[in-house]
């Protein structure tokens, strides 16, 4: 089903292009070169096979796009492709998706292409020339509109608008060109039939015009398929690791090959095509060039009709295919590694830039050649090497398994029943069998644990660390498990790093608010979305001594609000609170999930069974806390104040190697 | 060095900007969450814009009995969809989505949610 649609998807696009290419070759390249030559044989006879491909491509879009139309009515659907054929679902397709929509566009404008391609087809002179633009334009919007049927469709604001553009764009491009490939074929096939008469002049001028358009088509698709890798791959990682990133870079290679034949056939074969008469030999080499092209072409709409069906990698789970990969932590951490490093940039530069003038000046060009390579290469090691970091396939894998309490708490059972006997019950890898083995187990609630990515956690804890007796777990916890335990390691670490909860804002590492659902006034919501419109005070109170509190709170509401700064209640024992509430309580007390308090309990030290108020930033990190003696209004606007003044980097990276 | 971490930071706002292919964000009751009290609507917030006639959000009990009412596309955020339920005792609730995005994706995925007494 999913290749069927590959299949349909790249027949409609290379209908559309061909239609498209042909009319833009005949408008743009073949018209004018004839008219210089008006006296080349042939050209009547060229100009009715290629309306017979324009014909024959917007015959075939007609067929695919119906096609195309059925299956994406099975696959929105989920129904069998015989309920496509009712009346009914087609319908909705048509009537309420945009996918519809867009299709219905396109069907529109088929209509008056139709004429207009009569009529250019037919007559003669201006009113065919005009009827000729016309058609090159509507059936260009046919191409430019395809873009509302693929990822691009997706975006949203600004960005979504750019991305649309920037799809046309490319596929306007791409239609112009590789649309353009069987018509310039057509085109040299005439001249070899008619090699005696100027018609081999008019293909050598059509040629170098199809080439100056080749040129900037080729310009275009390279820059707006940058924008749209941007959008849809967005890093290195996920170009590397995910089928999606793989076959973009096939089509990119496919795409190479092609420039590259395009660069042969003009710096190469054309020149040799400029004398009177047209030799053969550069004739054939030039079309069987095209013909090649053309193939392909046709792959690259292959691949394109298979990306259009993948999700994009953004977001897939990349597999990282090497086993280095670069952090710039090392070099962030050190100034002077960071001088040196850049010291050996430029030079590195250097030995580039010497290479670069051997390739244009001739002159001594092996001396230069080889000095420049072994500075460029030799210098350009020395500060990759300190970036290079040992990778594993799920280093970039992101977490499914959100950072909430609950999964915390479910974690923190994990940690206790397989990791507590060598990394202890704290977790400073101070466990019973600790002393026993040959390599000390790693202290989890150190400050190297944030230099991992969470996809390197998750490596070990699965896969163990082969150099020492650190076992894996994949075979005796599920992955799920294995995302807790990360989730609760690194809630105990950020917990536990000596600058964090302080009574006040400080600019340094602060840990990550675990999420979690609350109630308040009937309504329901999370942390998160609290925290979307600003910073929360996140107070957790036992009754019935924090009703005092409560109530000053109540009290400063208003003011703090004006500040910036949200009130959220929850008890420390959600049980206990409804029995003893005396009365009721202020608005912003919610009751939480019963998990809540408990992760929370992790923040405010486990020895501390009292009240404990948190000052959460927007971004999510727990930037404050009052365990003993809660804040008046005037440390609270402070703490505000700093929170706004705080630079947005949340956590310093950290330097760690293994 | 700045330059190159201000420009790979770049991308990734620019990547997260873009989305392709709906993904649940969050849900209301939380994803695998335990509330208190029964919610009369389980809203879900998608990363990306859907296809109302082509999404179902199914909400089934314990005993595997359909408590949902009927699914409605939030009116300002083509991106949410709000699922009214039955009154629902205490107990485990399953949610299974399947959604449509606008670049005709079709993605599924489930979430339970408990309702404690
Ligand atoms: C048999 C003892 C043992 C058990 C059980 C064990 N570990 Fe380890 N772990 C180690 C040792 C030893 C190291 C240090 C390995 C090294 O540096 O080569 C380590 C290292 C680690 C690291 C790497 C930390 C870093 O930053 O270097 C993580 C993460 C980790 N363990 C997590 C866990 C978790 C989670 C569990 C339970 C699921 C667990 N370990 C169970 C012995 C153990
Ligand atoms: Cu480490």
């Amino acid at each position: 089903m999913q290749s069927l649609l590959t299949v349909v998807r790249a027949l409609h696009f290379a209908s559309l292009f061909a239609l498209a290419g042909s009319l833009a070759f005949m408008a743009l390249v073949a018209a004018p070169a004839f008219r210089r030559h008006p006296d080349a044989a042939g050209a009547e006879d060229f100009r009715r096979r290629l309306f017979r491909l324009a014909w024959l491509g917007l015959g075939l879009g007609v067929v695919s796009g119906l096609l195309w139309l059925l299956l994406e009515a099975k696959s929105m659907s989920g129904r069998p492709l015989a309920d496509a054929f009712s009346g009914q679902l087609l319908g909705t397709v048509l009537n309420r998706t945009h996918f519809g929509h867009d299709w219905e566009l396109r069907g529109a404008l088929a209509l008056p292409l139709v004429l207009v391609l009569l009529v250019a087809a037919r007559r003669q002179a201006a009113v065919a020339n005009a009827a000729l633009w016309g058609a090159l334009g509507l059936s260009a919007a046919e191409v430019a509109t395809l873009a509302g049927a693929g990822h691009a469709a997706a975006g949203t604001g600004w960005a979504g608008s750019l991305q649309l553009v920037a799809d046309g764009t490319h596929l306007l491009a791409a239609g112009a060109w590789v649309g353009g490939l069987a018509p310039l074929a057509l085109l040299l096939a005439a001249a070899r039939r008619n090699a005696r008469s100027a018609c081999g002049r008019a293909a050598y001028d059509a040629t170098r015009r199809f080439s100056a358009l080749g040129l900037i088509a080729v310009a275009a698709i390279l820059a707006t398929g940058l924008v749209n890798s941007l959008f849809l791959v967005g890093t290195v990682p996920a170009l590397l690791g995910t089928d999606y990133g793989h076959w973009l870079m096939i089509k990119v290679a496919l795409f190479a090959v092609m420039a590259i034949l395009a660069a042969i056939n003009r710096f190469w074969h054309l020149p040799q095509l400029a004398g009177k008469a047209a030799p053969a030999a550069a004739l054939r080499r030039l079309q069987r060039n095209a013909l090649v092209e053309v193939g392909l072409g046709g792959a690259v709409l292959l691949v394109l009709g298979a990306l259009g069906t993948m999700p994009p990698a953004l977001h897939s789970e990349p597999r990282w295919p090497l086993p280095y990969r670069l952090s710039l932590a090392a070099i962030e951490a050190s100034p002077q590694l960071r001088i040196e490093a850049l010291a050996a940039l430029a030079v590195a530069l250097l030995g580039l830039a010497a290479l670069g003038y051997a390739l244009v000046r001739p002159s001594q060009r092996m001396a230069l050649l080889i000095a420049g390579g072994f500075i460029f290469l030799t210098v350009g090691w020395w500060p990759l090497q300190f970036m290079l970091v040992a990778a594993y396939p799920t280093s970039f894998a992101r977490s499914p398994v959100p950072f909430a309490a609950a999964s915390i708490l479910r974690g923190a059972r994990v940690y206790g029943e397989n990791c507590v006997a060598c990394h202890g019950a704290g977790g400073r890898g101070d466990g019973p069998l600790a002393k026993g083995l040959a390599v000390a187990p790693a202290d989890l609630t150190a400050e190297h644990i944030f230099g991992h990515s969470d996809g390197d956690l998750f490596w070990w804890i699965s896969r163990g660390i082969p150099t020492g007796p650190m076992p894996g777990f994949a075979a005796s916890v599920s992955a799920q498990g294995r995302w807790d335990l990360i989730n609760f390691i690194r809630a105990r670490a950020g917990a536990a790093q000596p600058s964090a909860l302080l009574p006040g804002v400080t600019a340094g590492p602060a840990p990550l608010a675990p999420d979690f659902a609350f109630e308040r006034g009937g309504r329901q919501g999370t942390l998160r979305e609290a925290l979307a419109t600003g910073p929360v005070l996140l107070v957790l109170y036992r009754l019935p001594g924090a009703l005092a509190r409560l109530r000053q709170l109540a009290g400063q509401e208003h003011r703090l609000a004006a500040a910036g700064l949200r009130l959220l209640a929850i008890p420390i024992d959600p049980a206990a609170a409804e029995t003893d509430a005396a009365g009721p309580l202020p608005d912003f007390a919610a009751s939480a999930e019963p998990d809540a308090a408990a992760a929370y309990a992790l923040f405010t030290g486990g020895d501390h069974p009292g009240d404990c108020e948190f000052l959460i930033g927007g971004a999510g990190f727990l930037r404050a806390r009052w365990r003993d003696a809660p804040p008046d209004e005037a440390a609270l606007l402070t703490a505000l104040g700093r929170l706004a003044a705080l630079p947005m980097h949340a956590r310093p990276a950290h330097v760690h190697a293994h | 060095m700045r330059i190159l971490i201000a420009a790979s930071l770049l991308i990734i706002v620019a990547a997260q900007a873009a989305r392709a292919h709906a993904f649940l964000d969050h849900a209301s009751p939380a994803v695998g969450s335990r509330v208190t009290q029964a919610p009369a609507v389980v809203t879900l917030w998608f990363t990306q814009q859907l296809e109302p006639a082509f999404s179902t959000v199914e909400i089934v009990d314990g005993g595997g009995r359909r408590v949902d009412l009927g699914l409605q596309v939030d009116a300002t955020d083509p991106t949410v969809l709000h699922v009214a339920v039955k009154p629902l005792p205490p107990g485990t609730y399953r949610v299974e989505w399947r959604v449509v995005s606008v670049d005709t994706h079709t993605t599924t995925g489930h979430f339970i949610f408990e309702v404690g007494g």
